[in-house]
């Protein structure tokens, strides 16, 4: 294979990185250009964990992880951790293939809330340090949104009806229901996540909020 | 002969009116003062409710300076934040943005009543998702700076 031939139908984009074998162990060395320096990784083996047997599990955990990785990542530049992070969490949560994805994603964004307050997630391959929290994110912050996301699940897998569930679920995955039925609440967040003044926040706070400057929330360190 | 300066804003009833233009016909205002003189201040206190949530107390400290400086807004109720810099004092605002980005004196009370409400609701739903809504201000640890 050379470089811009498709594979098959498809023309993937792919991040080519350059590792170095270690002497030590079959992991490699990856370049960490902002620090200047080599970190230690085991792609492969994250893979191999990731893809192993059984075939059930494996497509549960898979499901059940693109799920967790849509919640988190839903909160853009303020994600209270990375995709690896969710992966690494998946695979220590999510151990068997329960009846149902939402039963698993409940265990999963529980058991990450409850792992990250004790303490930061362990790389899987035990080859390099513990995972990083975003820049800014403390481990109290991470678990209070993760066991928010479980509760919001738990919450939709309690429910009587649809409209129950789904008024729990947009709480999470908003951007991905688009046409659910939002709570006033959630009109309010909406438009102060994206620092407008809307309909939504006039009619709540008055039409004082019209034209309220948009300002930067400050104050002590997190 | 030395000029006069005029009196601390809150005796010019002309500034005082403009000021709290709107905010008396919208709220329910507690207004008081410790003194006529300008190292005296004046405070606001007012029921504010906060959409969703719990109505709450706000108060709003003034020096009676000859231009108004905002000493603090403070809120009772809960106190977990991470946008105060004490237990009780919002932060609502980074003090070195430009004004555009702050409120300034010249917006007036009903503004600075508002912007309070919306952070109220700020700190709200964080209490209750673990989400901030909307732009914060790069923290320095240790910084003595206030909003």
């Amino acid at each position: 294979m050379t470089f811009d031939e498709p594979v098959g139908d498809e023309d993937p984009s792919v991040d080519l990185i350059v590792g170095l074998q270690r002497a030590v162990d079959d992991a490699l060395w990856i370049p960490h250009l902002d620090a200047d320096r080599w970190d230690a990784s085991h792609p492969e083996k994250h893979t191999a964990m990731l893809t192993a047997e059984p075939a059930r599990l494996r497509v549960h955990r898979a499901r059940v992880l693109r799920l967790g990785k849509a919640a988190v990542c839903n909160d853009g530049d303020k994600r209270v951790m990375c995709s690896f992070n969710i992966e690494a969490q998946a695979l220590e949560q999510v151990t068997v293939a329960r009846a149902t994805l939402a039963e698993s994603l409940e265990i999963l964004f529980q058991g990450a809330a409850a792992s990250i307050l004790q303490g930061l997630t362990p790389d899987p391959a035990r080859v390099s340090g513990p995972i990083k929290l975003p820049e800014g994110v403390s481990r109290e912050q991470a678990a209070m949104r993760l066991a928010f996301f479980a509760s919001k699940v738990r919450e939709a897998r309690n429910s009587y009806s649809r409209a129950g569930a789904q008024a729990a679920l947009v709480e999470v995955f908003g951007p991905q229901m688009q046409e659910a039925p939002r709570s006033s609440k959630l009109r309010i967040a909406d438009e102060l996540r994206r620092d407008e003044r809307g309909a939504a926040t006039t009619a709540a706070f008055g039409t004082a909020a019209a034209d309220l400057k948009l300002t930067r929330s400050f104050g002590r360190q997190r | 002969m030395r000029r006069r300066k005029g009196a601390p804003w809150f005796q010019d009833v002309v500034q005082r009116r403009r000021f709290e233009g709107g905010a008396r016909d919208a709220y329910e205002i507690q207004t008081n003062s410790t003194g006529r003189r300008t190292r005296d201040c004046v405070t606001y206190k007012v029921k504010v409710p906060v959409p969703e949530y719990e109505t709450r107390t706000i108060t709003i400290t003034l020096s009676n300076t000859f231009t108004k400086i905002l000493d603090s807004v403070i809120a009772d109720g809960p106190v977990e934040s991470p946008h105060r810099f004490d237990e009780h004092r919002l932060c609502i605002w980074y003090p070195s943005d430009p004004p555009e980005l702050r409120w300034v004196a010249s917006d007036g009370l009903l503004k600075l009543i508002t912007h309070a409400r919306v952070h109220l609701f700020k700190e709200a739903y964080w209490r209750e998702t673990g989400e901030w809504l909307g732009p914060e201000a790069p923290h320095r640890p240790n910084s003595k700076e206030d909003a």
